[in-house]
């Protein structure tokens, strides 16, 4: 395998890498903020009072 | 909406005698409702944690003293401004597009700065010391905690709650400790109900589960006593 090949591999790797970190980040963006935004946490008294 | 519930009192969970009778309990929680209930009521607004959650935190933590510290350790809810997490969960909250402007805006305020790169400076210990700030970045912590954040990430095991179920217990215990060691990792695997956990913690930790969430703790009393002001 010449320079060339082993320099696209290692490109094309770097470059799927950083979209997918782009897309983690991005969808983690999006879960992080719909949780807190969607939470809705009640305290009920055990005994019903 | 994800609704979850927590049920107060655990019964068999007594909350320690030796942290002080119902009454001086409540006599704690009233005074410091009467003097902060505001910075309470906007904190559960932005971070959507209960506002009775917020209280009993801060009743075990500092008996509601803005003045109480332990080192770094200091203010109402008695977070660490030296460990590095206080500064890790806002920049985790803003990182993760959770910091709403409401949040922003009372941070700017009190004079919290941040760069574009969302690396906040070092709180100051006369920042901790201010009741508003303190009750709103604990919140945060509790936020993150609830929705099984550890860290920056959402844990797979959902530890803060799921299937209609907000596990208060292990939010303790993860407060209580920073969650990285022996007894926080118990919490965060998800395993144990709450008297097994509180069984099977530290000492203090599990005195914090039963003060939170025992009877006699600090939700029993503010749900029963405070029912209709503290909501």
């Amino acid at each position: 395998m010449d320079k060339k090949k082993i320099a696209i591999i290692i490109i094309s790797i770097l470059a799927l890498g950083g979209i997918g970190y782009w897309a983690y980040r991005h969808f983690m963006y999006k879960s992080g903020n719909a949780d807190k935004d969607n939470r809705k946490i009640r305290i009920f008294r055990t005994d019903n009072d | 909406m994800a609704l979850t519930s927590v049920n107060v009192p655990v019964k068999e969970l007594k909350s320690p005698a030796s942290w002080g009778s119902r009454a001086a309990i409540k006599n704690l929680i009233g005074k410091g409702w009467a003097k902060y209930g505001k910075y309470f009521q906007q904190a559960s607004q932005t971070s959507n944690i209960p506002v009775e959650m917020l209280v009993a935190f801060a009743t075990v933590e500092s008996g509601m003293n803005p003045n109480a510290a332990t080192g770094a350790t200091t203010g109402m809810m008695q977070w660490n401004r030296n460990d590095g997490y206080a500064n890790a969960i806002l920049e985790y909250e803003l990182k993760n597009g959770r910091m709403s402007e409401a949040e922003k805006a009372i941070l700017k305020r009190k004079g919290v700065k941040w760069d574009v790169s969302g690396k906040f400076a070092p709180i100051t210990a006369a920042q901790q010391l201010d009741p508003e700030l303190n009750i709103l970045i604990g919140s945060i912590y509790l936020g993150q905690y609830a929705d099984s954040m550890f860290r920056g990430m959402k844990e797979s095991t959902l530890w803060g709650g799921k299937d209609g179920v907000t596990h208060l217990d292990r939010i303790v215990v993860v407060y209580n400790t920073g969650g990285g060691g022996k007894d926080g990792q118990k919490a965060r695997s998800g395993q144990y109900s709450t008297a097994e956990l509180a069984n099977q913690v530290n000492p203090v930790s599990s005195a914090y589960i039963k003060k939170i969430m025992g009877v006699d703790g600090a939700l029993d009393i503010i749900t029963k006593e405070f029912k209709g002001v503290i909501e």
